[in-house]
């Protein structure tokens, strides 16, 4: 089948057998490879993108969910040269280690913080839940995130 | 001058999500490789029919056992592991049939063509059954005896492939117990606990005309990997080219090779490059995880409270190979630290059985042997202070370690400060503050040692004074390039952006690489011997042009300095040099260079007596600590840990039956995440500069698990709890 798509900004035609994911697509057809793929049945949270703003496991979105769609991966939100608040924050405050699951996880901080400008720890407990990572114990991420809210808040008072 | 040391090399690419892993590479003409894995855990291979397999348009290798050498096996030290199973299979999982193909669903489909007729043979799953006499062998005990490694002692029982003993004889520590006033016995089960790293063992093989075979791997020692390619495949070290890539998490578990010789001799019959990526199912189903055992662990206790006499056996389930086992008797290196911990107990003896079984062979995780023994160890002692009335920090005061420690130099070093790190973590959980009656705290201590390794790198400067430093080492998340940088920066007084570091194997010989928390205090003492000749050589190149006696120079405050007064910078001293100045250097570590750090580990736990959950809600690491290079990634290894070890204590067990694993996806198999952060309270102690370097990636997941058990019996009473600590056991011992 043919699908488009928009990713970050772009536009893309692609040609898949339906039953592939969007992870796939992202990774292999479109050589996007910043989004990672570990558990592939949505639990850990390294594929994480925005669907049409909204977070999604791209592992579990097949080709045909993602027809006509908005997507925004890790390289939508900011370049090595510039990088976006929340990026820089996970650098700031050692919010990643290893840095596999670190794109998920920036994608994920990236959509708490437009919904929810100001986090509680716990509101990023939350949201995060599902956004394993197995080098850090979380706390420097929920720093980080923190940190990025801080940053913001102090840039538009 | 403000120097930003501490920045992470490798920040940007990570956080932009360009870094680019094993698993982003994609080669020109690439296949992708499968494998059938076998669905029983003991059979003999009666016939393999690949034939609709081979027909299959798109497909362009297919493998079986019997297509590769027969005397192919490998093995990180006892090489026991075929590359396909030939003739029997010993465990559900075991590769049998491998395929290239064009793309996934090609090889996919062409595995479902493949038939394999089995013919099921006895099998064993517990490693205390399978050493009976009579139990079903899964290896030729002669082949065993034949592959065995140097150090390796095999035992005569069924199944063993290695037993070594420390300590006492059997009659000794018998008679050392018998004068005992209380001898305690306790057994403890351990659960084999996958690494969970994020990122899944993938390989890609290429092959070029010559013969050269191009390896990108997530693998984390790459002169390591090479090794057991050279042994295990009969290749060259010129024929191997192994790029180095970051690792997306390593835990111990990408020294394994996994699946890079089968990928060889795919690309081998394919002409092609094979790229084969484990899914998660396969990781969690025939990974190499921690392995499962049974610690079986008897003091003898006077009234007072002195140990006077211990025996400790540990039975490992080495699962059906013992080749993803590094450590040169084939056991698990940090058994034997972890089985005497930090105590002085006069007679004691330590047995490790590591046992055959039809299950996933084992592998190492951070902590290997030791988060096991540690486990039992302070459970353990806990249960002896208990039954004895005797407070749990002072029976362990009592017992603790007193013998100075030996300095990097060979001498005298300074003492164990158990009491310090006891008090510190004891005060800061509230060991003896008033609790409500589910509320449990327990505390762990815990002895840290390295394990000796041989590392190699090369350093080199620039006639405009740009340090470089050449290394073998992988970044396997813990940040060692950026340590190594700022080394190497504050070695010649220098700013960050004046060192490179560059991964290659290019020259090198020999290296460990990552592993055993060994690197930043190897490579550390290795850069800095570095620095030092660099030095020395810049100093013969201002004492020639300026006259100056090389003895009247002095590098200080990143300037030569001449006992005249006179003074020239780095850049005016490397300028002399008409070319690069190079040094290469091979270390390999001595005893003194073995870093022993004591750390204590509290945790505080809400049991829920109805359900039986246990929740944490406090923890606490108190370390001891030498020089730190780079504060934030030194607590972030803590914390990391920690969580290992929590996941360890309270939901980590990879289940299985009948030798089938029962959780094969993250769906069954939890480890912790956000919502499961108790609090955590990190405390150093001050900095004791004798110590050197000191490690910090094993040691705090060691004693996370046995606090938290003790915090629950602190509420459930005194047993001997196994881990993971099952909700509907903890029930039974709660109930009212």
């Amino acid at each position: 089948m043919s699908i488009e798509l928009t990713v970050n900004g772009q536009h893309y035609e692609v040609q898949t057998a339906p039953n592939r994911t969007l992870v796939e697509i992202l990774r292999d057809d479109l050589r996007l490879t910043g989004t990672k793929e570990a558990c592939s049945i949505g639990v850990c949270g390294v594929c994480t993108v925005l669907l049409d703003g909204r977070i999604v496991s791209s592992c579990l979105v097949l080709a045909q969910m993602a027809d006509g769609a908005q997507v925004t991966t890790i390289e939508g939100l900011g370049s090595e040269d510039h990088l976006s608040p929340v990026q820089q924050a996970f650098i700031d405050h050692g919010g990643f280690q290893c840095g596999i699951c670190t794109p998920g996880q920036i994608v994920a901080a990236t959509a708490l913080l437009d919904e929810i400008p100001s986090p509680t720890a716990d509101q990023v407990k939350e949201w995060m839940t599902g956004n394993l990572c197995r080098c850090t114990g979380y706390y420097t991420i929920i720093e980080s995130i923190l940190g990025a809210a801080d940053a913001h808040s102090r840039a538009t008072a | 001058m403000t120097i930003d040391l501490g920045v992470r090399i490798d920040g940007p690419e990570k956080v932009a999500g360009v870094a680019r892993y094993a698993a982003d590479i994609q080669r020109p003409g690439m296949l992708f490789g499968r494998v059938l894995r076998s669905p029983v855990p003991h059979a003999r291979i009666v016939a393999i029919d690949t034939e609709a397999a081979r027909a299959l348009s798109g497909v362009h290798a297919v493998l079986a056992g019997q297509d590769l050498p027969a005397e192919v096996r490998v093995g990180r030290n006892m090489r026991d592991m075929p590359v396909l199973a030939r003739d029997k299979v010993r465990f559900i999982g075991e590769k049998v049939v491998a395929v290239a193909a064009e793309s996934l669903e090609i090889a996919d489909r062409a595995l479902q063509l493949v038939h394999v007729q089995y013919e099921d043979l006895p099998a064993v799953f517990d490693p205390r059954e399978a050493m009976q006499p009579g139990a079903p062998l899964i290896h030729d005990p002669a082949t065993i005896r034949a592959w065995a490694v140097r150090e390796q002692v095999v035992p005569d029982y069924p199944n063993g492939a290695a037993a070594p003993v420390w300590g006492a004889t059997e009659e000794e520590v018998r008679d050392a117990l018998a004068q005992a006033d209380f001898v305690f016995e306790h057994a403890f089960r351990t659960p084999r606990q996958h690494q969970l790293y994020l990122e899944p063992h993938v390989c890609i093989v290429e092959l070029d005309a010559a013969g050269v075979a191009h390896i990108w791997a997530a693998n984390k020692a790459p002169i390591l990997l090479a090794t057991y390619l050279r042994e295990g495949l009969g290749l060259e070290r010129h024929q191997l080219d192994i790029h180095m890539l970051p690792l997306g998490g390593d835990f111990g578990g990408k020294g394994s090779f996994m699946d890079v010789p089968l990928a060889y001799f795919l690309a081998r019959a394919s002409g092609r490059p094979v790229k084969i990526a484990m899914s998660y199912i396969e990781e969690l189903t025939a990974g190499n995880p921690r392995h499962a055992s049974t610690i079986v662990v008897q003091s003898g206790v006077m009234r007072d409270g002195r140990v006077i006499a211990r025996w400790l056996r540990g039975y490992m389930n080495s699962g059906a190979y013992a080749a993803f086992k590094p450590s040169t008797d084939t056991t698990l290196p940090g058994f034997r630290r972890g089985a005497i911990g930090p105590y002085d107990v006069p007679v004691q003896r330590s047995e490790c059985h590591m046992i055959y079984t039809n299950t996933v062979p084992g592998g190492h995780m951070r902590s290997p042997g030791e988060a096991q023994t540690a486990y039992a160890l302070e459970c353990h002692t806990d249960l002896i202070a208990r039954a004895i009335g005797m407070d749990a920090i002072a029976f362990r005061l009592l017992n603790g370690s007193t013998h100075p420690r030996v300095s990097e130099t060979g001498g005298p070093g300074s003492p164990p400060r158990i009491r310090e790190v006891l008090e510190l973590a004891s005060q800061a959980i509230g060991l003896d503050r008033e609790r409500p009656a589910d509320i449990g705290r327990g505390v762990a201590l815990i002895e840290f040692n390295t394990t000796p390794g041989v590392y190699s790198a090369i350093m080199s400067i620039t006639p405009d004074g740009h340090l470089t430093l050449q290394t073998p080492i992988i970044e396997n998340g813990t940040g060692s390039l950026t340590v190594f940088r700022q080394i190497v920066a504050e070695e010649f007084n220098v700013q960050v952006d004046q060192v490179s570091v560059v991964q290659s194997i290019e020259n090198i010989e020999v290296d460990r690489g990552v592993g055993g928390s060994r690197v930043t205090r190897m490579v550390g003492k290795l850069s800095i011997a570095l620095a030092k000749q660099l030095q020395t050589r810049l100093a013969v190149l201002l004492a020639e042009e300026f006259g100056v006696p090389p003895a009247a120079l002095a590098f200080d405050g990143g300037r030569f300095v001449a006992d005249d007064g006179r003074s020239w910078s780095l850049a005016e001293a490397a300028s002399l040099a008409s070319e690069d100045l190079v040094e290469n250097m091979t270390y390999a570590a001595t005893p003194n260079d073995r870093a022993v750090t004591f750390m204590a580990q509290a945790a505080e736990v809400h049991v829920d007596r109805e359900t039986g959950e246990v929740k944490p809600i406090r923890m606490v690491s108190v370390h001891e600590v030498g020089r730190i290079v780079n504060p934030m990634l030194f607590r972030t290894q803590i914390a990391g840990a920690v969580m290992q070890g929590l996941g360890y204590a309270l939901m980590e067990g990879l289940k299985e039956e009948e030798g089938r694993v029962t959780m094969p996806n993250l769906h069954e198999y939890k480890i912790p995440t956000m919502a499961d952060l108790p609090e955590l309270e990190i405390i150093l102690l001050p900095p004791d500069l004798s110590l050197g370097l000191t490690p910090i990636g094993e040691g705090p997941n060691a004693g996370m698990a046995p606090a938290l058990a003790n915090a629950v019996v602190d509420v459930v009473g005194p047993h001997a709890l196994d881990i993971p600590l099952e909700p509907a056991l903890i029930r039974a011992l709660a109930a009212p």
